[in-house]
């Protein structure tokens, strides 16, 4: 187990390092420096005074391997488009605001979707089923600037019931949290009754059912307990997906997240933010696996790692 | 365009019911009215204002990176001027005012301006305001070490260009601080509009700059202001708050306490306005109101009160690519010209949010004399059709397929593209892509003349002629290029006397029009929202007929600004 | 972080679920399953709006009134009428004609995305699972580190780098898309290759390859089906974001996407450009959601036995 953990730190710590050398490399490709400016270009003295004051005037392979050195020293670098901030100080204001707002949207998806999910499976092939698989197909197909844009025009423009935008009151959270939470809702309830119908359809369970144990006992000393393995599965991937924000959401409804940065900072050719917004949803995907994986290994101890 | 409230018999009944309340009511309330209400740095309210408590402004727009433009404009946060007193400014009619010189001077041959500074003038930490700052400012501007990104904007200041590449010393730039409130700038050639482009310098001081740095304007304790207000806060991605600044010694002490600046993307601007969560969207370009929010605007009386509308200074065209590229015939380029139908798009795309475009200068701009070249590149397919034939492409055949590049377009610019296309495609039978690029990358292989097609707009910095005639000089943004043409543009620059150097700028206008160096398109107008308690002097109909907010993103008019009592 | 939602990728090392007793039933007859797709009536229904997608792709010419790209200048923005169903757009465009040739450029992203994913995911997660050591571990490498990459921030690095256009959109889109088609290859690989029935051909000598084709490939398909199907809607969802970030096809091309995209900004007024391409984008994510489920019931030999 230890030698497993150690393994998989390391390759964790390869990953990183391979991906901060591809993302280096593909983003000082991109034509257009982060000081070239949109009226008229810089005179040449200013120009290479800049670049020098930020250390982009020396080759490229030598800013990687300081880049790299500076990382190992935890520092990141100062961004951009917030200057005077540094890239660490940027992430630690902006991330527990999409901490916050993905961590309520993944509660709600969780509680909801699961309790959709098992109810839709008990009555399966009923309106029940149909009406849930409905609310959890509609939460999968309408994009989140779709909804976002027919929720403020519903609830704030047209009804005036909640703000339109910003992150300072908790009336303020309603909204995107509704609108980025539906999706993985409707993930997670789809997942649950696949797998409950499954474990419903075992023998055991059949088994259990037969000797006349109550549907709620079955449901949640066997069906429950077994349908959560696979849902492990799917639920993984939503953990760094809800926690590092979505664009579309925090620009709709001005939530001072991270979400934007990832587009703003490839548009500004902001090179430390973007080294470490990759670097940062890298290590969360990679934790994140890890994680699920050592899940798994309690969750069903028929799973041996070699 | 404003009152169209007048055109409805109600709107007559409901004036005289409201003159009546007024006759019955005032009377009543009389005391009060008489007793003057004074904010907190001494400036008396008018007679219909909200108390001071809720002088309160509030505003959504975008986020930049520093609050002082001498350092950048590009990326700068808008409103400047709440926190820098410039020499002088424009009004609201755009003309020039005085502001931190009460007047000044200017030698014979017309090269050495002489200003006097008002006396007292202090920065809000105390600190006086002196003719030694503005002499620093404009350096530090020029200064290599700084990077400003707009650094062309001064160089009719002497050796300011040579000192911005390094080739002069910072010395040498023709500013000098005579006395502590008398203030010399000498230029190279004579510059007409020297004051135009000193109305944007936004001065910084000295003391604080030399001790923080870059960052002074971010945080309250450095941002030290000579503006009517000082920042309060700025919580990034959030909000900037600015309040009135007690130690403000000039003319433009304001009625508001605060000004609440909410961070925002474009499209988040209209419904916060609809919740009622911000003032107004004072902003000038096309992005937060689409076509959708003007037909909506335009459909409920509410807003349509709200709505304020008038024409910008800003010309939109295509520009064509350079020689190696089927537009060196300049045949093809008056064939594009006249396939366009630019009234169609304004009336279709822009739901009329624009005048249609015959030349580079919009209409009541320095020098502008649109209806001249009405006929220079008029709609005539027919026309077009033959002149692409005898450039060796017959119903386009033949013709390389070329894309349309637009610079990271909002929909309705992107609309407007693919009108463009679909004008060439039916009129001429050329097929063009119409792609949106990312800014830098479409700003790189603009400025290496890498693009065949672009449509562009250009809008202008101070209110003269030079401003938009020097963007097509040769070695410019566009790779056109004609010599009789950048002989009169540089003539004209520095001519003293406006009859002449109009004439002069428009002979080159006519060589863009009728070459053509590129299709002009429309000029847009500007649609504002402003909630119906916000008043002052935008209020007033200017000498263009208009009642506008002008030069919003500057801040030139907040000062002036004040909140009436019927908000709720 | 983006739009779409999470595939359907599992945790690194392999995982047998388990409780999946039985060889599987080989000759259960096409007629057989049929019979079961027509007795799930969301797989039905899903089949039904492929098709008719399907058929709006192929038929576009024949069923509209013009070309896609005639403009109409006296009649932009008309709301839906008997003489334009869906109304018209800026230019005066018949949105119908325009929604009916969109479905060319979604369908052709979310198959040819999943083609690629197919092509590249499935031989890769046969090698892995079939060779093991040391190709399994470079493979699975690859495939750790492609995942941990921001999928959002790779699209947009790379549509900076090329420039929009098909082609980038849909390297952008198959550069994650086969991982999942990667990893449940290996992962039903690994488990059918100890099943006695492959241990059966192995003890009569066929060689690796022949059990591979022959006996493991036949009985993993269903799932690696399910799972390019259920693909397809995300690939789709993909080019939507992308788009409305600016970043789609060239006009004037019809994308949804795009459509949706300045579709939203008219929301408050012009309701007709934003709700048909939502709406088309969300029948197509839900019809092959539906179909997707429908063949996962269909195909998984144990519904047999329910």
């Amino acid at each position: 187990m230890g030698r497993y953990l150690a393994l998989r730190t390391a390759a964790i710590l390869g990953t990183l390092l391979v991906i901060s050398l591809f993302v280096f490399i593909v983003m000082h490709a991109i034509p257009g420096g982060p000081f070239d400016e949109d009226k008229m270009p810089l005179p040449p003295a200013s120009k290479a005074n800049i670049l020098r004051s930020y250390g982009l005037d020396r080759p490229l392979p030598e800013q990687y391997l300081r880049f790299v050195w500076n990382v190992a020293h935890l520092n990141f670098g100062v961004s951009y488009q917030s200057p005077g901030e540094s890239v660490v100080h940027l992430l630690s204001r902006v991330w527990p605001v999409t901490m916050h707002l993905g961590g309520m949207a993944l509660a709600i998806a969780l509680a909801g979707g699961l309790s959709l999910g098992v109810t839709a499976a008990l009555r399966q092939n009923t309106v029940v089923d149909y009406l849930t698989t409905g609310v959890a197909v509609f939460g999968l197909v309408v994009p989140h600037f779709v909804l976002g844009s027919l929720l403020i025009l519903f609830f704030s423009t047209t009804l005036g019931w909640l703000p339109a935008g910003g992150w300072e009151a908790p009336r303020q959270w309603i909204l995107p949290t509704l609108t980025y939470c539906l999706a993985p809702l409707g993930l997670v309830a789809r997942y649950t009754r696949v797998s409950v119908l499954e474990v419903l359809g075992a023998d055991h369970v059949r088994t259990a059912r037969a000797k006349g144990l109550a549907t709620r006992r079955v449901v949640v000393r066997h069906v429950l307990r077994n349908a959560l393995v696979p849902l492990l599965t799917i639920i993984g991937p939503l953990f760094p997906d809800l926690l590092t924000g979505s664009i579309f959401i925090e620009g709709i409804y001005r939530v001072p997240g991270l979400g934007r940065y990832f587009v703003t900072s490839v548009y500004d050719r902001d090179y430390p933010m973007i080294m470490g917004l990759a670097l940062l949803a890298a290590l969360l995907v990679s934790v994140m696996y890890l994680v699920s994986d050592l899940l798994y290994l309690l969750a069903d101890p028929r799973i041996r790692y070699t | 365009m404003r009152h169209h409230a007048g055109d409805r018999p109600w709107s007559r009944w409901l004036a005289a019911g409201l003159l009546i309340a007024a006759v019955v009511f005032v009377p009543t309330y009389g005391p009060s009215v008489g007793a003057a209400t004074v904010n907190s740095v001494g400036v008396q309210l008018p007679p219909d204002a909200a108390p001071p408590s809720k002088q309160v402004l509030t505003l959504i727009g975008r986020e930049g990176t520093y609050l002082d433009w001498s350092k950048t404009v590009q990326k700068g946060q808008w409103m400047p001027g709440l926190m820098s007193d410039p020499l002088v400014m424009q009004d609201y009619n755009s003309d020039i005012k005085p502001l931190s010189a009460s007047r000044w001077s200017v030698s014979q041959d017309g090269r050495t301006w002489t200003f006097t500074l008002r006396p007292g003038l202090k920065w809000s930490d105390g600190a006086p305001l002196t003719a030694a700052d503005f002499v620093y400012t404009i350096r530090r501007i020029a200064n290599p070490e700084t990077g400003f990104d707009v650094a062309w904007y001064f160089s009719a200041i002497k050796n300011f260009k040579d000192a911005n590449e390094g080739k002069a010393k910072l010395e040498d730039i023709g500013t000098v601080a005579v006395n502590p409130t008398t203030l010399q700038i000498t230029t190279t050639d004579p510059t007409p509009y020297l004051l135009m482009l000193l109305s944007d310098l936004y001065v910084v001081p000295e003391h604080i700059v030399a001790k923080a740095g870059d960052p002074w304007s971010q945080a309250p304790d450095t941002a030290v202001s000579s503006g009517p207000f000082k920042l309060a806060s700025w919580e990034r991605d959030k909000q900037l708050v600015f309040v009135a600044n007690p130690q403000y010694a000039g003319i433009r002490k304001p009625y508001l306490e605060r000004i609440v600046y909410k961070v925002g993307q474009d499209q988040s601007f209209f419904p916060a306005y609809l919740a009622n969560e911000v003032d107004a969207i004072p902003w000038i370009y096309e992005g937060p109101l689409g076509p959708s929010d003007l037909a909506r605007i335009q459909s409920d009386p509410r807003l349509k009160r709200e709505a304020h509308v008038w024409p910008y200074f800003q010309t939109w065209w295509i520009a064509f690519g350079g020689d190696q590229t089927a537009f060196k015939d300049a045949r093809v380029r008056k064939a594009f010209a006249m396939a366009i139908d630019r009234d169609a798009i304004i009336k279709s795309v822009l739901r009329g949010m624009a005048v249609p475009a015959y030349g580079m200068l919009p209409p009541g701009f320095h020098c502008a004399q649109p209806a001249r070249l009405k006929d220079a590149q008029a709609y005539n397919p027919a026309a077009a059709k033959r002149l692409l034939a005898e450039a060796g492409f017959p119903d386009g055949r033949g013709f390389p397929k070329y894309d349309l590049d637009l610079r990271a377009a909002s929909p309705t610019i992107q609309a407007a593209g693919e009108a463009i296309q679909a004008m060439l495609k039916q009129n001429l039978g050329v097929d063009v892509g119409v792609q949106n690029l990312e800014r830098k990358l479409f700003m790189d292989r603009l400025n290496k003349y890498d693009l065949p097609l672009v449509l562009i707009p250009w809008e202008y910095d101070y209110a003269d002629a030079s401003n938009f005639m020097n963007i097509y000089k040769s070695g410019g943004r566009h790779p056109w290029s004609n010599a009789e043409y950048d002989k009169a543009v540089m003539q004209a620059n520095s001519t003293m006397g406006d009859a002449q150097r109009c004439s002069m700028y428009r002979r080159a206008e006519d060589m863009l029009a009728r070459d053509p160096a590129a299709v002009f398109l429309w000029h847009p107008t500007v649609t504002q929202l402003w909630k119906p308690w916000v008043r002052g002097v935008i209020n007033k109909t200017n000498k263009y007929g208009f009642v506008s907010w002008s030069r919003p993103s500057k801040a030139d008019m907040p000062p002036f600004i004040y909140i009436g009592n019927d908000k709720p | 972080m983006n739009a779409s939602v999470p595939g359907v990728g599992g945790p690194s090392p392999a995982v047998a679920l388990g409780s999946r007793p039985g060889a599987p039933v080989p000759g259960a007859g096409r007629r057989a399953w049929v019979r079961r797709l027509r007795r799930n009536p969301m797989a039905v229904a899903g089949t039904a709006v492929v098709a008719a997608l399907l058929f709006l792709a192929l038929a576009a010419p024949w069923i509209t009134p013009g070309p896609y790209d005639r403009a109409n200048f006296g009649e932009a923005y008309q709301f839906p009428s008997a003489a334009h169903w869906l109304g018209t757009d800026a230019i005066g465009r018949d949105f119908y004609t325009r929604i009916v040739y969109g479905a060319r450029v979604s369908l052709t992203v979310g198959f040819t995305a999943q083609a690629i994913a197919l092509a590249v995911g499935l031989p890769l997660g046969l090698a892995a699972g079939v060779l093991g050591g040391r190709t399994d571990f470079l493979i699975m490498r690859l495939v750790d580190t492609l995942t941990a990459f921001p999928q959002l921030l790779f699209a947009l690095l790379i549509m900076v780098v090329l420039g929009p256009g098909l082609g980038n959109i849909l390297l952008a889109i198959s550069f994650h898309a086969w991982i999942p088609i990667c990893r449940l290859t290996r992962a039903q690989c690994l488990r059918e290759r100890e099943r006695e029935y492959v241990e059966a051909a192995r003890a009569q000598g066929a060689g690796e390859v022949s059990v591979v084709t022959r006996h493991v490939l036949p009985n993993i398909l269903a799932p690696i089906i399910v799972a390019v199907t259920l693909g397809i809607p995300q690939a789709v969802f993909t080019e939507a974001a992308l788009s409305f970030l600016g970043l789609g096809v060239r006009a004037p091309t019809p994308s949804w996407g795009q459509m949706v995209g300045e579709g939203v900004t008219n929301i408050r007024y012009y309701w007709h450009l934003a709700l048909f391409p939502s709406l088309m984008i969300a029948v197509t994510m839900a019809g092959f959601t539906l179909l997707g489920d429908g063949v996962r019931d269909v195909l998984d030999p144990r519904a047999l036995k329910q």
